[in-house]
């Protein structure tokens, strides 16, 4: 400990000061020997004014020269120099009355009863005050009159204790975890969370670091209120569906702008690869989460307006971690663990499958098939189980992630260097995800008026995926191909027909086959990077400029061998794309922040910041390949050369941004932030645009009426307005375009040349108009923190593709039409619950979003059909967009006489066994085409997460549920397999379905009755899930080599509670399109993952 | 200035709208694409709304029971098949619009520029006859649409699309060549192929001195003639041969180049991989009505068949209809098929129809039929003999008939057979039970939602 003193006393320091005050001069030393001072400024008397000149001196030396003349004596205490007055601590009574005083002795600890030396405690309302010694202990004399102390440390929550009668006090302070001076990073700087005004949401690396996710994204999920985050696929490096505060646009993207250390990075869809390859990566996926410190979601348009025409979805910042000043660390962090499968299905055995097909052929009059035909003599009886492809597919899969950080810097230099291998196997076979990740992020001073530093990262990922989408994908092929069909033949080649030909099973690829036999990789690079150069101009001013760049590249390999049913015909089938993103940034801003006086203090940005990018594109293919080892490699190798296909496009944006903070005697705060956007995406006719908000706050607790208040230790009321855009319309959309094809002539093959598009010259970017009313409330010093949040978004302008007349020649168009609202609460709640030596924290979060349309152009409603699945929504006024719209399913037909019966509430050709839907406009008959209605919604009513950590002395548990409530699910699924049971059906389909001789009113008979977009296929979406439990334990050991060490268990996913009848509930197969949301369209499966981990830091 | 340009949207890998029609090479590849778009609709969908819904084709309601509304007369206005007919017409229209309007103002060879506005125009045409057929009453549209807002176009009377549609002819007669000789013309539209259609046209529009007018001067042009095999008219090997007046072309130079009949019409079972294709087959009573000794009932009407490893294919579910079979198709749903628009045999049954209507079986009439019997009996004693003695009435259920053998599976008998006012009656035969709505397709479901202007046909 000795030690460490004469460290910090020895380190060299240079400062020059004439007639400064003291407080300042700390300040500076503070940074210049990377040492904190503790003090209670009144009692050193802070505002005092003196000089100090040193050139390389020891701290030691320097402090002396400094403090002794001002009779202020110096002791270190850990990592901090506690400050105090050399006088008793008994100040001689002015003349007159002498107020009766006596002396106050006691201690203070910290909540494991450790002693704390150099707490400030000061009489309060005065300037008499002392510290702590190194025992933790004190004495202070104080008058009589209800003498009231404050004890304050750095880290610790300020406490007021009221003397009494009391003469020895015994204080324990608490750790002030949640301390408000924390930094909240915005967009174009930072800001003390007390002066926040707009609503702000974060995440550390606590949670960030819990759970074995692959992308930083996943890892927002149930964490920040007014945030929902869906799985498009499980797969490793899959796709995610983020949206802040529910989705405002209908065609325009509604995924948030990423901010990655002030780099609004794109997301372009990754290299294209052959059909039937299709799956869905998160090009987020190539940033380590591992390297990230915090991320905050921008949420309000007091905050997002600083984003103009990019802000409307919110804006998710990443801050990635850097150096600190003071001893350097290496740090190594690992963790292994293994998913499987969270929920098999229970579905039907080859017996009960082939047996259900020959009762379809009984039941339509046709002869059955198995155990009656020349071809399949085989029984259902003698096919017994069958084949479980669930088991053929599906695996234990590891998880291995290594990294290696070392981290540290002085005054001059703060560096952070790190490397990272992250490989997740998925637990489909053959599916794996590998990523190598380095980045260095520097920071230098050149001069007390120069920084400059960069932020450097490069990773290369392998994404060898599945194809998922539909049935010719593995997840979907094991779900519908018969449990009759054998993985191999007799001769033990693949088998290659489901069944065999004429089985009457559906033409499904054996996944088997597929997943052994072809590729499906996607090579990604990525290299990010920014330096930047900030310069003070003078006290208060300093400019900044910056200049990064974005390049990410991918490339996508697809073979399929002829053991593929895709490939069988055409002999071998493969693909190479190529996508090539170049994504530039200049960033010039200036800041000027000005304390006038104790009421007035001013925080001002503007800057101008220029983006460009260029996207090229490549896709080849070929078929007929002579050999099949070099695979996509070498598409030379095939015989039939598809014609390749290029593209390339182009986007910029100029911007001018503002921002002035304004803040009235610390407790009134105001914001106005401005942004012009000039977009190469808009219609000529709309090539700026301007937006602009405006936030007040109030602290009341700093009010005086509320500043004493023992309940009462924060409360502030946020209000903010502001219009934000939304410029992810896709590019070139405002103009009319033609495309080149080809078609032939006899053999000959000649070119074409159609019209693709109609242009729209008046394109211009939806615009979002939010208000926000909330208000931040810690009560029982903090021992309960509360956020709420109100808001109502507004949506104007929005882009539509309008459904066209044939007769134009075309089927869409996007025009600017309608608008739509969201509205919502959010809650955010922590509390202490214990003290001491367990310490107990909960924190939660519950959002609630309503969204409506309000208006659309020249009808009130329009249908969308969603391409993979053809089930069919409704964009509707008054309506949330994306509901389900359909025919109402209501029950069974029980007999032909009941058909006959109901006339034209049947369909002709229903029976007995028939799906029955409702007349749902009374008219008496049923019709397939009017009589649809609204018959669910993927929207949930609300979301949550809750974790409760608790930790005791090395021990900490964190236990994380989060769930989602009152959505609907299209199980798209099931309208396959229960329509004809060539595709396999759920056992519960097998138990429960209609028979002669066995009723029922959930299920229609076995025939082919059509059940497609029908409320039949929907299903309640809500869950709650056991999302993560970890487990930790810091070891105590210290070496002179090893300084901290932890390991932990987690496991992810445990348990889901919900009554939907597929693989998972959170589920959103077409996760690209905004108003299909919730369709499960055979999506990559959950997985459940036990992990165990460890961190070592030198 | 750089900082203006990045604003600037400047497309770099499409072309726009001013740059599309600049030169003769242009004018080519936008002609042609009108061509690649009527494929959409020639090949299986004219097959299910021109054949399906007659007498002659059925499709095994397991396998597609929505196609097989169209087969049984129950279909409703939401069934696919009218979307994706009625869509890919006007798209197909609207590639025509953008040839006749921008070809002419292109400084380009005058014949081949007149040529290509021709092509356009009997494409045009060609479309607007299949849509007043099947619809009644549908929006005329002969240019092109650039406003996006006022889009919402009634339908006009099927007189005055009629109207066009004879004038597109008339125009596409004057200005198609007799016949192409490039590798890279063959299948484009000729003066025979227009000359025929317009036959067509009069002969449903009941003129019937035009409609064998034309016909005759197609037949005395003697560019044409019966190929003598029957078999050759399918073989694909044999396409564009003489007896072809048009047909949209088809190869397997690449699989997506190919044609989906092959696969739709196979002997269950039988194509290479097939599980779920050849559900189209014939019906009993058209296997049935053939003579003994047709030589096109042993060509088209099958119930096994031998594969070229020497497999025999046993036909579960009746008779197939084996005009499409390739030996050499190249993929599921991919066969070098040529769809057969119209040829020369369907022209000499025309005349003998539009001869007997004019002034009952004359001799020329006698003699158009008969020569597509002879070709039918292939020279044997039995079979179709020589037709003689008939009354008007008879003569018109002979041509009919014959129709249907020679022409089944050929997207035509749904439309002869309400052009001779027969439909009904025939849907009866089958067992069907069809109101009149059924004379009309319904106006599909998903086009009204997008054009409330459009009124529905009667009962749907």
């Amino acid at each position: 400990r000795d030690g460490m003193a004469q460290d910090l006393l020895s380190r060299p320091v240079s400062v020059q000061f004439e007639n400064r005050d003291l407080e300042t001069i700390l300040r500076r030393i503070e940074k210049a020997a990377g040492v904190k001072f503790t003090y209670v400024p009144q009692v050193v008397e802070a505002h005092r004014k003196v000089s100090i000149r040193a050139s390389n001196d020891r701290l030691e030396t320097v402090l002396d020269r400094l403090l002794r003349p001002l009779n202020i004596s110096y002791q270190v205490s850990g990592t901090y120099i506690v400050l105090r007055k050399e006088t008793s601590g008994v100040v001689a009574p002015a003349s007159g009355q002498v107020p009766a005083e006596r002396l106050i002795t006691g201690t203070v600890t910290d909540e494991k009863g450790n002693t704390i030396p150099g707490v400030s405690i000061l009489l309060k309302g005065t300037q008499r005050g002392t510290v702590t010694n190194g025992q933790g202990a004190f004495q202070l004399a104080v008058p009589e009159n209800d003498p009231v102390l404050v004890f304050s440390f750095v880290g610790y929550q300020t406490q007021e204790i009221a003397v009494g009668n009391q003469t020895t006090l015994s204080i324990r302070l608490v750790v002030d975890d949640k301390a408000l001076n924390e930094v909240v990073v915005i967009g174009y700087g930072a800001v003390k969370k007390r002066d926040l005004t707009g609503s702000v949401g974060s995440i550390g690396t606590t949670e960030l670091k819990a759970q074995p996710i692959s992308s930083f994204n996943q890892a927002l999920q149930g964490r920040v209120s007014g945030v929902q985050v869906t799985n498009a696929s499980n797969a490793p490096g899959g796709g995610i569906t983020v949206r802040v505060r529910g989705g405002n646009s209908i065609s325009a993207s509604n995924d948030p702008l990423y901010v990655i250390d002030g780099f609004p990075v794109t997301n372009p869809s990754s290299a294209q690869g052959a059909g039937g390859s299709a799956n869905f990566p998160n090009v987020l996926s190539t940033i380590n989460p591992n390297d990230i410190e915090s991320i905050e979601v921008l949420k309000d348009a007091s905050a997002t307006a600083i984003y103009g025409s990019r802000g409307a979805n919110g804006v998710v910042l990443v801050t990635t971690r850097r150096g600190k000043e003071g001893l350097s660390n290496v740090d190594f962090e690992t963790y292994a663990g293994v998913s499987s499968i969270s929920n098999m299905l229970q579905l039907a055995t080859a017996e009960q499958q082939t047996a259900l097909k020959n009762e379809q052929l009984r039941n339509l009059g046709f002869a059955e098939r198995y155990g009656y035909t020349t071809a399949y003599p085989k029984t259902p009886a003698e096919y017994g189980v069958g084949t479980n492809w669930q088991k053929e597919i599906y695996r234990a899969a590891p998880t291995q992630s290594y990294q290696l950080s070392a981290s540290g810097g002085t005054e001059k230099l703060r560096y952070l260097v790190s490397g990272n291998y992250f490989n997740q196997d998925g637990i489909v076979i053959a599916n794996n995800f590998k990523r190598y990740t380095a980045r260095m992020n520097l920071d230098a001073r050149l001069s007390n008026r120069l920084k400059i530093g960069t932020n450097f990262l490069v990773t290369y990922s392998i994404n060898n995926g599945i194809n998922e989408a539909g049935t010719n994908g593995p997840v979907g092929a094991a779900r519908v191909i018969s449990p009759a069909s054998p993985v191999h033949d007799a001769s033990g080649n693949w088998q290659l027909l489901n069944v065999g030909p004429g089985s009457g099973m559906a033409s499904i690829p054996n996944p088997v086959a597929v997943l052994r036999t072809s590729t499906n990789a996607l090579f990604t690079t990525r290299v990010l990077g920014n330096a930047f150069a900030d310069y003070q101009i003078a006290e208060g001013l300093s400019a900044r400029v910056s200049l990064g760049a974005d390049l990410l590249t991918s490339r996508r390999n697809v073979f399929y061998t002829p053991q593929t049913l895709v490939a069988n015909t055409v002999n071998g089938y493969g693909s190479n794309g190529n996508a090539n993103n170049i994504n530039l940034l200049n960033e010039n801003t200036v800041t000027y922040s000005k304390v006038l006086n104790t009421s007035h203090s001013f925080d001002v940005v503007a800057g101008v910041t220029f983006q460009s990018n260029r996207e090229d594109r490549s896709y080849q293919e070929a078929q007929n390949f002579a050999n099949y080892t070099l695979g996509a490699n070498n598409l030379g190798q095939g015989s039939v050369l598809i014609a390749p296909t290029t593209t390339a496009q182009k986007w910029g944006l100029n911007s001018y941004l503002g921002r002035v903070n304004y803040r009235f005697k610390d407790r009134y705060l105001f914001t106005l932030t401005g942004r012009i956007d000039g977009s190469s995406r808009f219609g000529t006719n709309n090539k700026y645009g301007f937006f602009p908000s405006g936030a007040v706050a109030w602290r009341v607790s700093d009010e005086p009426f509320l500043k004493t208040s023992p309940l009462v230790s924060e409360l502030k009321f946020r209000l903010s307005y502001g219009v934000t855009g939304n410029d992810g319309i896709g590019l070139y959309n405002s103009l009319s375009s033609y495309v080149t094809s080809r078609t032939v002539f006899g053999d000959t093959e000649v070119l074409t040349t159609q019209a693709a598009t109609i242009g729209n010259p008046d394109l211009r970017w939806e615009k979002t108009g939010q208000f926000d009313a909330g208000f931040d409330l810690s009560l029982f010093t903090n021992r309960l923190q509360l956020t709420a949040d109100y808001y109502i978004k507004t949506t104007t302008d929005l882009l539509l593709g309008i459904d066209l007349p044939a007769t134009t020649g075309f089927t869409t168009v996007t025009r600017n039409i309608g608008s739509l609202r969201n509205r919502g609460i959010e809650l955010g709640i922590s509390t202490v619950n214990t003290t001491g030596a367990v310490k107990w924290t909960t924190s939660g979060n519950f959002s609630l979003n309503r969204n409506k349309v309000l208006k659309l152009a020249d009808a009130d409603q329009y249908l969308v059909t969603d391409p993979n699945t053809s089930v069919q929504t409704i964009v509707k006024v008054g309506q949330p967009i994306g509901s389900f719209y359909g025919r109402v399913f209501d029950g069974v037909w029980q007999s032909t006489d009941a058909v006959k019966a109901a006339g034209a509430l049947a369909q002709t050709g229903d029976l007995g066994g028939a799906p029955r839907f409702k007349d749902v406009n009374g008219d008496g008959v049923f019709n397939n085409a009017t009589d649809r209605a609204i018959i669910g919604n993927g929207l949930p009513k609300f979301i949550y997460g809750l974790t409760n950590t608790v930790s005791y002395r090395g021990l900490d548990l964190s236990v994380f549920i989060q769930g989602v409530q009152g959505n609907q699910v299209f199980n798209y699924t099931r309208s396959v397999t229960e329509i004809d049971p060539g595709a396999t059906p759920l056992q519960s389909y097998i138990n429960d379905h209609w028979k002669t001789d066995k009723p029922s009113n959930n299920r229609p008979s076995a025939r082919q009755w059509n059940i497609s977009n029908s409320s039949y296929l929907i299903e309640d979406g809500s869950f709650l899930r056991l999302k993560n439990v970890s487990l930790g334990y810091r070891i105590p050991l210290k070496t002179k080599a090893l300084k901290a060490a932890r390991i932990y268990v987690s496991g992810q996913n445990l348990f889901t509670v919900s009554r939907y009848s597929g693989y998972d509930p959170e589920v959103n197969s077409s996760f690209n399109s905004n108003t299909t949301y919730g369709i499960d369209n055979y999506a990559y499966p959950v997985s459940r993952t036990y992990t165990i981990g460890g961190t070592l830091t030198f | 200035e750089s900082c203006r340009s990045n604003l600037e949207e400047v497309p770099l890998s499409f072309l726009s709208e001013s740059n599309s029609f600049n030169n003769a090479d242009d004018a080519t590849t936008a002609i042609n694409a009108v061509y690649g778009r009527a494929k959409a609709i020639y090949q299986m969908p004219m097959i299910v709304l021109g054949d399906l819904s007659g007498d002659d084709l059925w499709i095994r309601s397991d396998a597609d029971p929505i196609t097989s509304e169209i087969d049984q007369f129950k279909y409703t206005a939401s069934n696919n098949y009218f979307d994706t007919f009625y869509t890919n017409s006007y798209i197909t229209i609207d590639r025509a619009n953008r040839v006749i309007e921008n070809v002419p103002k292109i400084a380009m060879d005058t014949k081949l520029r007149d040529q290509i506005v021709a092509e356009a125009k009997f494409l045009r045409a060609l479309h607007y006859f299949n849509l007043v057929q099947a619809f009644g009453d549908v929006p005329l549209v002969t240019k092109t649409t650039t406003d996006v807002v006022n889009v919402k176009i009634p339908r006009d009377p099927a007189a005055k699309v009629y109207g066009q549609i004879i004038q597109d002819l008339q125009d596409a007669e004057k200005a198609l060549p007799i016949s192409y000789s490039a590798a890279a013309e063959i299948g484009r539209a000729t003066v025979g192929a227009a000359k025929s259609i317009l036959a067509k046209v009069y002969l449903t529009h009941k003129e019937w001195a035009n409609a064998a007018a034309k016909a005759r001067e197609v037949i005395d042009s003697k560019t044409y003639r019966l190929v003598p095999d029957y078999q050759d008219v399918f073989n694909p090997d044999k396409e564009n041969g003489p007896e072809h007046i048009f047909s949209l072309q088809f190869s397997c130079l690449q699989p997506k180049y190919g044609s989906a009949m092959a696969e739709n019409f196979a002997i269950y079972f039988s194509y290479p991989i097939n599980q779920t294709g050849g559900a189209f087959q014939v019906t009993d009573s058209y296997a049935n009505s053939f003579v003994a000794g047709d030589y096109r009932r042993q060509v088209a009407v099958i119930t096994q068949k031998t594969l070229a490893n020497g497999t025999v294919v046993q036909s579960r579910t009746g008779p197939h209809l084996d005009k499409y079979w390739d030996p050499n198709a190249c993929g599921a749903a991919a066969a070098r098929n040529n769809f057969l628009v119209i040829r020369y045999a369907d022209v000499l049954l025309m005349y003998a129809e539009a001869l007997n209507e004019l002034n009952g079986p004359d001799a020329e009439a006698y003699n158009a039929i008969n020569l597509v019997r002879a070709r039918a009996r292939k020279g044997a004693a039995t079979g179709p003999q020589d037709l003689a003695g008939l009354t008007q009435s008879q003569f018109r259920d002979a041509v009919l008939q014959e129709r249907s053998w020679e022409l089944a599976g050929e997207g035509h008998r749904r439309w002869d057979l309400l052009r001779t006012g027969k439909l009904l009656e025939a849907a009866r035969k089958q067992g069907y039970d069809p109101s009149e709505k059924y004379l009309l397709f319904p106006i599909p479901t998903f086009e009204r939602d997008a054009n409330p202007a459009l009124t529905q046909n009667p009962g749907f």
